[in-house]
């Protein structure tokens, strides 16, 4: 018989798990930076458990102990900011999650990869993840890790299907990471033009489009942040520079938030957008070196990435694709179900 | 010297209502100390509290209801001894017995003349937390003297109403408050209330 009583955290089936450390040139794009961490760390838990039982917090304090803290216990209502703090050349932090049904490790690790993927210039106060200390991607023929952890979602698939079709779940038809298109068209027009002038770039480029969100959820905010932020691979990919996204969206019945996207992993968000029936939005993006039209169809298909019904300017699909005689390839692969241009 | 500590789940809005609870007290003149405890070995509360003006003693790194007992009894008797206040508030973690931490202050020797515990709930994720974690939830609230409702500003249409409903049906002989923290809003009748 075990003489062990179960503690209350043992009871509740919780964890708690957190770090310290420096961040040298702090601002409030750091501070957006951090917030966006919080929410990434709530969007994992979420995903494992369903819901946000629990907190994610941090502080982010001067050598005196004053600063601000962060604080987020519902997606929804998005990272609470407490206090203000100016610029600072260095700052010291804490990071720390109290959730339930979760492995205490893995939360470690999406807390670690959160904090990482923000680009700040960080610090931690001790080594928190050892997961990629080793490559083991190639110490095992059978391709399986031998870490004990579940990575599932960590690795890149893409390279484990012979038959080249990606398992996801996700429409990967504009989502080519080598940037080519595969529809089949000859689309090197460098030599069409007997003034030898591109036409593929337009300097600079500012955008504007407006539409409707039906049946708005406040999750699908987070989609489509992701999906925007592809956008700025793709510009870059193009050899363009985008500015920035920012989109207005205003449910019925609700105020408004705004999503300001400054670049893929960096968003401020003002507001927050309730569960609503009916959202207008007004999207804006500039950017420079991308021409202008490819920038419409680019958003365009990333809101509709995002998974949510919308419409804009009155239309719920890309008009581009509305060609008769249909060169995307699909049709010989026998893929003709899965091609955007045949569900018209 | 009266002790109230303050039971709910993680994330039901404790610490903020710790910051009104001793705005109010220090209002009123009366001495008061606060005891924030975290079971990570991370602690957040206590700058937050200080950011918001506030000084604090914290526990972090374990809970005051298991592993931090003896810590909580010794850290107690600090503060009788060095402040004497009138009021002691104790903010648990989220996953910390509140009945059992009443317990150590009991057997702390530091006699106080009444501890009560305030429970609180989250109106925003009553529903959630009742569907997975109902039994924990329960023990929380099996030993408040009076349950606090939580969030009532960002409740959806017929919230309030329902976890109203359901914590009067459970708990008949408990006061049941619906409140904001953040705002104040009913927070007077929780002020009369408190001693």
């Amino acid at each position: 018989m075990s003489d062990h009583e179960s503690t209350s955290l043992e009871m509740a089936g919780g964890c708690a798990v957190g770090f310290t450390g420096t961040i040298e040139g702090y601002n409030a794009d750091a501070e957006a930076r951090f917030a966006k961490a919080l929410l990434s760390v709530g969007k994992w838990v979420v995903a494992e458990t369903g819901t946000l039982l629990g907190h994610i917090k941090a502080a982010i304090v001067k050598e005196d102990g004053s600063g601000i803290t962060l604080n987020l216990t519902d997606l929804e209502n998005g990272v609470e900011h407490h206090g203000t703090l100016g610029p600072q050349d260095k700052v010291k932090f804490s990071f720390m999650t109290a959730v339930v049904d979760v492995d205490e490790h893995e939360l470690k690790h999406a807390m670690w990869h959160a904090i990482e993927d923000t680009g700040l210039d960080y610090k931690l106060d001790e080594p928190v993840c050892h997961c990629h200390d080793h490559d083991h991607h190639h110490h095992h023929d059978d391709d399986e890790c031998c870490c004990g952890h579940d990575h599932d979602h960590d690795h890149d698939h893409h390279h484990h299907h012979d038959d080249g079709e990606c398992c996801c779940g996700h429409d990967h038809h504009y989502h080519h990471d080598d940037g080519e298109c595969c529809c089949g068209h000859d689309h090197d027009h460098h030599h069409h033009h007997d003034d030898g002038e591109c036409c593929c770039h337009d300097e600079e480029v500012a955008i504007a489009m407006t539409g409707t969100f039906v049946d708005m959820k406040p999750a699908d905010v987070l989609g489509i942040i992701d999906s925007l932020g592809e956008v700025f691979d793709w510009v870059q990919e193009k050899n363009g520079m985008l500015d920035l996204i920012e989109i207005t969206i205003a449910p019925e019945g609700s105020d408004w938030a705004v999503l300001t996207l400054q670049d893929k992993d960096v968003t401020l968000i003002q507001g927050k957008a309730p569960s609503s029936p009916k959202a207008f939005f007004r999207l804006e993006a500039c950017g420079s070196d991308v021409k202008e039209h490819d920038l419409i169809h680019r958003i365009f298909h990333a809101i509709e990435d995002a998974d949510i019904e919308f419409s804009i300017n009155g239309e719920s699909h890309c008009h581009c694709h509305d060609h008769g005689e249909c060169g995307c390839g699909c049709c010989d692969d026998g893929h003709e179900d899965k091609c955007r241009d045949h569900q018209h | 010297m009266y002790v109230y500590i303050l039971g709910g789940f993680l994330g039901s809005g404790k610490t903020t209502l710790l910051m009104r609870l001793a705005s109010m007290y220090t209002k009123r003149g009366q001495k008061t100390a606060l005891l924030v405890n975290e079971s990570g070995e991370i602690g957040v509360d206590g700058a937050t509290l200080k950011a918001e003006g506030y000084d604090a003693i914290e526990l972090p790194n374990g809970c005051i209801c298991c592993s931090l007992s003896g810590t909580l009894q010794s850290a107690l008797k600090n503060i009788v001894r060095d402040i004497d206040p009138d009021i002691i508030i104790i903010e648990p973690t989220g996953l910390a017995l509140p009945h059992k931490v009443k317990d150590l202050v009991r057997v702390s020797m530091i006699d106080p003349e009444e501890t009560y515990i305030v429970g609180v709930a989250d109106v925003q994720r009553f529903e959630d937390l009742i569907k997975k974690k109902e039994q924990f939830f329960s023990m929380q609230m099996n030993s408040a003297d009076i349950i606090l409702i939580n969030k009532c500003d960002i409740a959806k249409i017929g919230q309030v109403e329902e976890v109203t409903a359901w914590l009067n049906a459970k708990y008949p002989d408990k006061p049941v408050i619906p409140v904001s923290a953040m705002t104040g809003k009913n927070m007077d009748k929780v002020y009369e209330m408190m001693k």
